[in-house]
């Protein structure tokens, strides 16, 4: 029981990083990303590939956010001087085609069979305390970052950005350049999402291009939109809230006769779709709301 | 078979897809120009009608027509129904909360698919013809009918636009909605009429793509980005654009994939998505304008 719970805790730290990215991205800056999962993807990828041939850990997981967040400054470079849309559109296609790439460039990505990672603290015949030291680095890692980004956006960026995501035109009036703070803002969430991929692969040990579909993207704006957009607190309440209804949800396996794996997997992708259509229709500040 | 020929090929079914890909980004064009907002649902919606026209019989002949206009009728009904809950609030407050609604109805579309039809694919009880010879490129029955009808279901929408009353609404709201309504036009009966001929639109598109290959849950959802491709393509917000555009997009993914594979049809949408934002944001028949 306790290493499930671990488990859980591990898995709401990596979604928690994953969602804060975002967050900056949409929550504070306004930025629409449809394709997450991309930059998730390229950070655990980069790590399976690197770490444990040479590379040492945090040295791979520094190369998974600065590609990460060097894949995001293509995109940014293409569409955050044109109208909003064309990010959105734009990054759900890199979504895909990132892992078109890790599926058909095998000699790269070892193909669909995918490849192992390396895996940190591995104790032999001891798998709770493996468990245990990971959480302790997911939560280390992830309380570092809460607070950075506290400051971050506290600060003068922080308004900056938030400006942005207001007015465009009234922080350009103010003689700022808006497209400086979107390229920032898309690259260090991009990185955040790296770093969650990088964790990820660490303790699944193994990455495949089916855990890279458009869900996990979906998934993030799930839990951002439910805590609560442009919140810090909000995106750790959407994780708890998001892991709370899987694991849930779980249980229900084989429970109700005549329904099948297939189809809870089904209703579970229909209700993180209701979740979406019902917060942004009748609670669209999230939980916790964004003080104004 | 000479090169003549077997490039005809490429380019025959090139242009297949791309009609079909120019019906999916008409839609999507005509829904931003008038309700101001990217329904990323607007595949799913193609997915119900091919399913609606397989509940409904579709076989061929004269059970064409009743179960393509049954699955026309289901889908503009939706189409209105979400309009209704959903989009019409949204749409009053940003067209982005719009566009993150409409992931949800996506999911939720997909998803309810899955569960009411199964995951199987599944085909048409079509008759089997044999191809035939043209000038040595090969020709199947089905495709001069899917080339006819989707040839045909664009003039239709286009001669709703430019021959009748109703169409000079619909064009006098997407030129300007503020000037529309002064001058008396009621924007609700457009409305109707717009997801009207969207429900149309995506639904023969939709049963056009399971005619050509398999029926499944994902069908819709997979043509998303070619369609917004398309759009953009041909500028976003002119009709005759998506069309030019989604011919342009069938005709270089099948080129393209000469060279790349099947397997990359969607990151050659990124591709193209990509440089047109680069050399023509403003798509190859759209005009530049401000932000309003």
């Amino acid at each position: 029981m306790l290493s499930y719970l671990t488990t859980i805790a591990i898995q709401i730290g990596v979604y928690l990083l994953l969602t804060l990215g975002l967050n900056l991205h949409y929550g504070f800056t306004g930025l629409i990303n449809f394709g997450h999962v991309a930059f998730y993807c390229i950070g655990a990828y980069t790590v399976a590939t690197v770490a444990g041939s040479g590379v040492t850990l945090p040295l791979a997981m520094i190369l998974a956010m600065a590609l990460a967040a060097g894949a995001s400054l293509i995109i940014g470079a293409l569409t955050l001087r044109l109208r909003a849309e064309f990010l959105a559109i734009l990054t759900l296609g890199f979504g895909e085609t990132v892992r078109l790439l890790a599926l058909n460039e095998a000699w790269l990505t070892n193909g669909p069979a995918g490849h192992f990672a390396y895996q940190p603290f591995v104790v032999p015949g001891n798998p709770g305390a493996r468990d245990a030291a990971f959480f302790a680095m997911v939560a280390v890692i992830a309380a570092v970052v809460v607070f950075a980004i506290q400051r971050l956006v506290s600060g003068p960026f922080g308004r900056l950005m938030r400006a942005i995501r207001d007015s465009e035109e009234s922080v350009r009036a103010i003689g700022k350049v808006p497209v400086a703070v979107k390229l920032r803002v898309l690259m260090i969430g991009a990185a955040l999402a790296g770093l969650a991929g990088a964790l990820q692969a660490q303790y699944i040990g193994y990455v495949s291009p089916d855990q890279f579909t458009a869900d996990v993207t979906f998934l993030c704006w799930m839990a951002m939109i439910i805590g609560g957009t442009g919140r810090i607190g909000g995106s750790l309440l959407g994780s708890i809230v998001l892991f709370g209804m899987f694991e849930g949800t779980r249980f229900l396996n084989g429970l109700i006769p005549g329904v099948s794996d297939v189809q809870i997997a089904q209703m579970r992708v229909a209700a993180i779709g209701l979740m979406l259509i019902l917060f942004t229709r009748y609670l669209p500040g999230g939980i916790i709301r964004e003080k104004t | 078979m000479s090169p003549l020929q077997f490039f005809g090929n490429i380019l025959l079914n090139g242009i297949i897809d791309g009609l079909i890909a120019s019906l999916l980004a008409l839609a999507l064009t005509l829904t931003f120009a008038v309700s101001r907002f990217h329904n990323v649902a607007s595949g799913d919606y193609m997915t119900v009608g091919a399913y609606v026209a397989k509940a409904a019989g579709f076989s061929g002949g004269w059970s064409s027509v009743t179960a393509g206009l049954a699955g026309s009728a289901s889908t503009a009904a939706l189409a209105i129904f979400f309009h209704h809950w959903i989009f019409k609030e949204l749409a009053r407050r940003s067209h982005v909360s719009a566009a993150i609604a409409s992931v949800g109805v996506s999911l939720v579309l997909r998803a309810g698919i899955a569960l009411v039809f199964g995951t199987d694919p599944s085909t048409y009880r079509l008759p089997i013809v044999r191809a035939t010879p043209v000038f040595g490129i090969f020709v199947q029955p089905t495709d001069l009918w899917l080339i006819g009808v989707s040839a045909a279901a664009l003039i239709v929408v286009f001669g709703l636009l430019h021959l009748t009353p109703m169409g000079r609404r619909l064009r006098a709201i997407a030129d300007n909605p503020d000037l529309a309504r002064a001058s008396g036009i009621r924007s609700a009966r457009a409305m109707t009429m717009l997801w009207i001929v969207v429900g149309g639109l995506t639904a023969t598109g939709g049963i056009m793509v399971a005619m050509k290959s398999v029926l499944y849950p994902a069908l819709g959802w997979n043509l998303v980005l070619p369609g917004f491709t398309a759009a953009i393509v041909g500028g976003i917000r002119n009709p005759l654009g998506a069309v030019v555009g989604g011919l342009a997009v069938g005709i270089a993914q099948e080129f393209s994939s000469l060279l790349v594979g099947q397997s990359y049809k969607i990151a050659v949408c990124f591709v193209i998505l990509a440089l047109i934002l680069l050399w023509r944001p403003q798509g190859l028949l759209g005009r530049i304008e401000g932000v309003r």
